[in-house]
């Protein structure tokens, strides 16, 4: 008799799982992440305005040289988009800690345009 | 007998465990709305996160700020102030008017506040020689458009406001502008975006910053900068031309916009060749200096409503010449170093109001009772500028 090879296991991955409190603080970091991205925006805006700053992101560039309607689409609606799917799995611990990176990054971003423009 | 206790009857479908995956969320609408009450602890958490990133954001700011900085480094001085320039970059085109000095060094346009020693970055000047003009609450300056992909024009800053503005429809910019009070001057081109000149013209323009009325002073195919305006009179040269005997001739004509009278003067009158530099007008005093061959020079000046031209200095090694409120700076090679002279034209003899031991003397201004000048000491030495009050 002729033993039926073992099936092959699809791998498991561990899912966390984020309590009612985690989704709380998601929600709030999705909230200052989407108004932060806004003031990132009016800041990236008013400091090319002035003249002495450039847009580092390829991406960003092609559309603030598109226009300021298209660019302030682009970026308002991608962050949205991201917004909504870490809102989407928000049961997942993953998606928090996504949040927290992302949040913190965009903290950090807009902070140093703030003290930038106010040296000046 | 059935066993007793709590299982299933034999033959009853058994409870199915739930599949694993994620807790449900029945209201669909997330934790703040999943019928449980907002817990205030979860925005202090996330507030937190926020923080811990804008402290982030600035400490790569200070970092930036510790390593590449326009900001020049100003030390208080018995007499007023000495400002380096950022990493030894040297300082250029600058203007001096009551309390504020202004001026290009490297790629930052910078204007200082002389009363407490602060700076303020205006912005990148990516051509030479458009020097800032500094008068009364306005500081302005030419500058490349954002993004750098259209014609330079020029931005306006407000001390009292705070505010910063590029000004509309100053394109085709022919000349670094000047600035009386609130009212400034500048040389535009033909087709220019006001529609003051045509074909090859030269507009002078003037337009007061705070009401925005503009009016054109004179415009023509010889008009040309540089611009000077003690508002309401203006000045502007016109090309220079070669007389029958080989004499160069400039002639400068300023003109009164009130009483629309228009003086003009030739510059190089008396002389066969020189070089003419730092023109300036103050009440209805013009003042100018001539490099004649090598290093020799003179400052010159001459009252617009009547007299002679006559001599402020002569010699080598001049630099300078400025006129505010009826006193007259340069400076001149004395004793080794260079003096930084004054003359009151109420009456009096020069005298110094600075000596400069090392490094080269390349610009003298005055406005109110402040006088400035720019040292170019190479790249290991002083390069800035110093100030010193002058006695009443």
């Amino acid at each position: 008799m002729i033993a039926e090879p073992p099936t092959p296991r699809r791998p498991r991955i561990r899912r966390v799982y984020v309590g009612p409190f985690g989704q709380q603080v998601l929600v709030c970091l999705l909230a200052g992440l989407w108004l932060l991205n806004v003031a990132d925006l009016l800041l990236t805006k008013y400091a090319l305005w002035l003249g002495f700053a450039t847009e580092s992101n390829d991406v960003m560039r092609y559309f603030l040289h598109v226009g300021t309607l298209t660019a302030s689409v682009f970026k308002v609606g991608i962050v949205t988009v991201g917004v909504l799917v870490l809102w989407r799995l928000r049961r997942y611990r993953a998606a928090l800690f996504a949040a927290v990176v992302l949040a913190g990054i965009f903290a950090a971003v807009v902070a140093y345009q703030v003290f930038w423009l106010t040296s000046l | 007998m059935p066993a007793s206790g709590s299982g299933p009857a034999p033959g009853a479908t058994a409870p199915v465990a739930p599949p694993l995956g994620p807790p449900r969320d029945p209201a669909g609408a997330g934790a703040a709305a999943g019928g449980r009450r907002f817990r205030p602890g979860a925005l202090v958490v996330a507030l937190a996160v926020l923080l811990v990133g804008a402290a982030a954001g600035a400490g790569m700011f200070a970092m930036e700020q510790a390593s590449v900085t326009w900001r020049p480094h100003a030390t208080k001085t018995a007499a007023g102030w000495r400002i380096a320039g950022p990493h030894g970059l040297v300082i250029h085109d600058a203007s001096l008017s009551g309390d504020h000095l202004a001026w290009v060094s490297g790629p930052y346009t910078v204007v200082f506040d002389l009363t407490n020693g602060t700076s303020k970055l205006l912005g990148i000047a990516r051509r030479t020689g458009e020097a800032p003009a500094v008068s009364g609450e306005y500081v302005v300056w030419l500058d490349e458009a954002p993004g750098g992909s259209a014609a330079p024009s020029i931005w306006s800053y407000s001390f009292a406001t705070s505010t910063r503005r590029r000004l509309a429809a100053t394109t085709m910019v022919a000349s670094a502008p000047a600035l009386s009070g609130s009212t400034l001057v500048w040389a535009e081109r033909g087709s220019g975006s006001t529609g003051s000149a045509s074909g090859g013209d030269v507009a002078i323009v003037a337009r007061d910053l705070g009401t925005g009325a503009g009016r054109v002073v004179t415009k023509g195919p010889r008009v040309t900068d540089p611009v000077v305006a003690e508002w309401p009179r203006v000045g502007w040269g016109e090309s220079a031309t070669t007389g029958a005997a080989g004499r160069a001739s400039y002639s400068f004509a300023v003109k009164d916009v009130g009483s629309g009278q228009t003086y003009g003067v030739d510059l190089l009158a008396g002389v066969t060749s020189a070089t003419l530099m730092n023109i300036d007008l103050s009440g209805t005093t013009l003042v100018w200096r001539l490099r004649t061959g090598g290093s020799s020079g003179e400052i010159l000046m001459r009252d617009l409503t009547g007299g002679t031209t006559q001599p402020i200095a002569s010699g080598p090694g001049l630099s300078g010449g400025s006129i505010d409120g009826g006193v007259v700076v340069w400076a001149q090679p004395f004793g080794g170093g260079t003096s930084i002279m004054c003359r009151r034209l109420s009456g009096g003899s020069p005298f110094a109001v600075a000596a400069v031991s090392t490094g080269t003397v390349t610009d003298v201004l005055v406005g109110g009772n402040t006088v400035a000048w720019i040292v170019e000491s190479g790249p290991s030495g002083f390069n800035g500028i110093e100030t010193a009050r002058l006695a009443q």
